[in-house]
């Protein structure tokens, strides 16, 4: 099966400090890979540098068959870089503009990327609305008067917008109240279902990495430690660090137990 | 055995609208419940009124008892004692330490307030340090906090609340902030600590399997409102309430992937938009009947806890619960 | 999350609330100075250039509420009339400033780095000279006048403007969505100009207040040195200095009335801007 986001041996160092230490990992079309890391792995850095928000030390990033470990040079190919790859952020709300309504946004991406007269993108901006399970009125609404969940569906929609090959989802359900992170994760997995777009879910939770990844890399302080299909890191783990974190998650019968001191 | 804390009908409303309603539980001594709810069910809103930290504007009806004494009419200097015996932790350390003061400067406010001499209360402090793990406690002592990690500086939280011995701590999310191993450990400190003195604690997170590992019971809180008690361990394989098992179930599994999340339809209610004629869960519940829409449920007994739901006995054994 | 969005509407009203009386009699004063400043020369009662000497420094009578000045021309036909050329200086000041400030604290906050560095050392430069002195200078060079004086005030402004816009671009533009909208491919300025300006708005508005007060002292200095507008037209920095040999003679009337007008206004367009920081601050 092609690849339609490969990443090999990527570094970046910010002076001496190294955030990112020759990573080499790979999606497949259609494919769902987990980036499993706590604080310090790297797996922001990593998540900005395939977007373009961060330029690599060395090492090369393709993804659907075009190079991107340098910054874009034109306008259209930043434009044709944001059909390729899309983002959806953690804070659900902060990556809203908070001037601009479900729909004002998408059509805007979609003024971007598409020659459509008016008409045309309304109507697709309503069908990428209901998509994502909005109803008119929170379409039409600006982010302040809407939940956590409804403003991550926006952004949700808004990456959609742009039609991309892989969405890349950065602690995306992180920030959500159990029961709203279940229908959220429930909405992405048909999304996948229906679209055939790749995912790159960047996580700390094990429990949603499980729910909707197929592959996964375990990183810690920028080096993989780990890496195969989800099931078998989480099932049977071979790394120590991976146990440990397998271990930490609360579950039910777990109890705490206590490590060295700091 | 008489109840350290008792929280009784306490009704708190801020002018925006109700954020507490007829809230009723008991701590024991040497007990911990945890306190679990989602956005808006007033979890914290809860540890806040026991701690005396409610916003200005707060109106509060019902009683808050402490060992016997009113906590609600506490007169300024009976409350500077009651903050010894019942500390507090937050969510993010470094919002509650003054950022260019050292740490041990911070530990050993409350004892040098209290008379202890300096040179005692560093000492002190430098031993709590080495209990709840952090190694070097002199130097440690000399820092500033931006020169700690947020899971170690959560560590010097718990170490200055438990300074003063108090009776009762009330943990307000201490660990979502973290690392989830950097959080096992401080959650294993916590227990650790609260079992050697006899310490009781009101854990509140919005994990319920967080909160199962160190409580001994669990109150699960919607809407403002109490909607289940029961005792930690059979929380989750026989839950009394819908919104309990609902939740136990909406969360993946780290085992297993589901072929799809049993969510719960619609968003939580926050304690503004509760009504008060029905149940307020009744619009997202599975099990809901006519009569759950047209009168409000009380707290009642059942089976070793409590639970707020009209059709809780009719429904024992038939909760849906995903096995891990 | 929802208990956020209910609080919301509570919480917009009480700042309405909180902007007070203080707040609303600015506002009210901005608001007749500004109409006195459209409408001002074409409602004033009496003629405002042709001087009778026999009138001089009459006190009020009849329909003359403020008596008349050095010149015996009515003074509240010569403040109304006054008003335009009082105003409209400060609003150019406060746009040249605005447009140049406004690109300076945005091309900063959006690059970053070596250019944001070379801006700020620019501006600090900037800081080192005194407004009225760039004003002076400017008339002495290109001759005395409002045109001269105000785009030369509007620069030496800029640096104010610029830092205190940069802080807030430069929160903007570290925000999620800003990162999201380059992650789309929308190019710097675009992002700039849709969406990091006007989520700016209220800070400018309530920048562009407080600068109009200062400007207008500075430019009424600058008149009532001789060096803006020039008599005979009426203005209230000129009118100040025209009549001052009336407080000798034992007739301040005019004087202070054109002072006042100084005073009171320039005041009012603080409190309000003070008060528009305030509710900036707290959106």
């Amino acid at each position: 099966m092609p690849d339609v986001l490969s990443v090999a041996n990527l570094t970046k160092k910010f002076g001496d400090f190294t955030a990112v230490d020759d990573v080499s990992f790979s999606v497949p079309v259609g494919g769902s890979l987990a980036i499993v890391g706590e604080s310090g792995s790297g797996k922001t850095t990593i998540a900005k540098m395939i977007t373009g928000l961060e330029r690599p030390t060395s090492g090369t990033i393709t993804a659907c068959d075009h190079d991107r470990s340098r910054a874009g040079r034109s306008a259209r190919d930043r434009r044709r870089r944001g059909r390729e790859v899309q983002i959806v952020f953690q804070d659900p709300y902060t990556s809203l503009d908070p001037r601009q309504s479900a729909i004002g946004a998408i059509d805007e991406v979609l003024r971007l990327h598409h020659g459509w007269p008016s008409g045309r993108r309304a109507q697709r901006a309503e069908e990428l609305v209901c998509l994502v399970g909005l109803d008119a009125r929170q379409a039409r609404a600006l982010p302040r008067a809407l939940s956590g969940g409804q403003r991550q569906r926006v952004a949700i929609a808004r990456a959609l917008a742009a039609e991309p090959r892989v969405l890349i989802l950065d602690e995306s359900v992180a920030a959500l109240d159990v029961s709203i992170q279940a229908q959220v994760l429930n909405l992405l997995a048909d999304i996948r279902e229906a679209t055939k777009v790749s995912y790159l879910l960047i996580s700390h939770d094990l429990a949603v990495v499980r729910q909707l990844t197929e592959q996964a890399i375990v990183l810690r302080q920028g080096k993989i430690v780990e890496q195969g299909p989800t099931a078998s890191v989480l099932d049977d783990p071979q790394h120590a660090y991976t146990r440990r974190l397998r271990d930490s998650v609360p579950r039910p019968g777990w109890k705490p137990v206590r490590r060295s001191s700091a | 055995m008489t109840a350290l804390l008792e929280v009784s009908g306490l009704t708190v409303r801020l002018p925006a609208g109700t954020v507490l309603r007829e809230i009723s539980f008991a701590i024991r001594p040497g007990e911990a419940l945890g306190l679990v709810g989602e956005s808006g069910s007033g979890k914290s809103m809860t540890a806040k009124a026991v701690a005396r930290l409610l916003p200005a504007g707060a109106a509060s009806t019902g009683s808050i008892t402490f060992d016997d004494r009113n906590v609600l009419g506490l007169t300024p200097s009976e409350l500077r004692r009651y903050r010894a015996e019942v500390a507090m932790i937050f969510q993010d350390p470094r919002a509650h330490i003054n950022p260019v003061r050292r740490i041990g400067d911070f530990m050993t406010e409350a004892l040098r307030a209290q008379g202890v001499p300096a040179a005692e209360s560093l000492r002190r402090a430098a031993d709590m340090l080495e209990q709840v793990g952090i190694d070097d406690g002199r130097r440690r002592l000399r820092q500033y906090p931006h020169e700690l990690s947020g899971g170690m500086l959560q560590r010097v939280m718990i170490g200055s609340a438990l300074l003063t011995s108090p009776r009762l701590l009330l943990a307000d999310e201490p660990t979502t902030a973290l690392d989830v191993t950097i959080q096992a450990e401080v959650m294993a400190i916590l227990d650790e600590l609260r079992r050697s003195r006899g310490l009781s604690l009101l854990f509140i997170t919005h994990d319920l399997e967080l909160a199962g590992a160190i409580c001994d019971r669990t109150a699960v809180m919607y809407a403002g409102q109490i909607v289940e008690v029961r005792s930690s361990d059979r929380l989750h394989d026989d839950p009394l309430h819908p919104y309990t098992a609902a939740l136990a179930a909406a969360r993946p599994d780290i085992a297993m992937t589901r072929p799809r999340l049993r969510a719960i339809p619609g968003r939580p209610l926050s304690a503004f938009e509760a009504p008060e004629d029905q149940c307020a869960f009744a619009p997202r519940c599975a099990h809901a009947a006519d009569a759950c829409r047209s009168s409000a449920p009380q707290l009642a007994a059942l089976d070793g806890g409590q639970t707020r739901c009209l059709r809780a006995a009719e429904l024992r054994g038939k909760l849906e619960v995903i096995d891990a | 999350m929802t208990a956020i969005a209910v609080e919301a509407p509570a919480r917009r009203l009480g700042q309405l609330k909180q902007t007070g009386a203080a707040g609303i009699l600015s506002a009210a004063v901005v608001a007749v100075a500004t109409v006195a400043a459209v409408v001002g020369p074409l409602i004033a009662p009496y003629n405002t250039t042709v001087p009778d000497t026999t009138l001089a420094f009459v006190g009020p009578t009849g329909g003359h509420l403020l008596g008349f000045d050095f010149e015996g021309r009515d003074v509240l036909s010569r403040l109304l009339a006054g008003a335009q050329s009082s105003m409209v200086g400060p609003l150019a000041v406060v746009a040249i400033s605005l447009a140049i400030g406004i690109a300076l604290a945005v091309t900063s906050a959006w690059r970053r780095g070596a250019t944001d560095a070379a801006v700020s050392a620019a501006l600090d430069i900037m800081f080192a000279f005194p407004g009225i002195l760039l004003a002076v200078l400017a008339t002495t060079v290109f001759g005395p006048g409002l045109v001269a004086a105000s785009v030369a005030l509007g620069i030496a402004y800029v640096p104010y403007v610029a830092r205190v816009l940069r802080g807030a671009a430069l929160k903007e533009r570290s925000q999620p969505y800003v990162a999201a909208l380059e992650v789309q491919g929308l190019s710097g300025p675009a992002i700039c100009l849709r969406h990091i300006v006007p989520n700016m708005r209220s800070l400018i508005v309530a920048q562009a207040t407080i600068m109009f007060g200062w400007a207008m002292v500075d430019l009424a200095a600058i008149s009532f040195l001789g060096l803006g507008v020039q008599a005979p037209a009426p203005n209230w920095g000129v009118m100040i200095s025209e009549n001052a040999v009336g407080v000798m003679q034992g007739y301040p009337l005019p004087t202070l009335a054109a002072g006042a007008c100084v005073v009171i206004v320039v005041i009012a367009f603080n409190v309000l801007g003070e008060r528009l920081l305030e509710r900036a601050a707290l959106a």
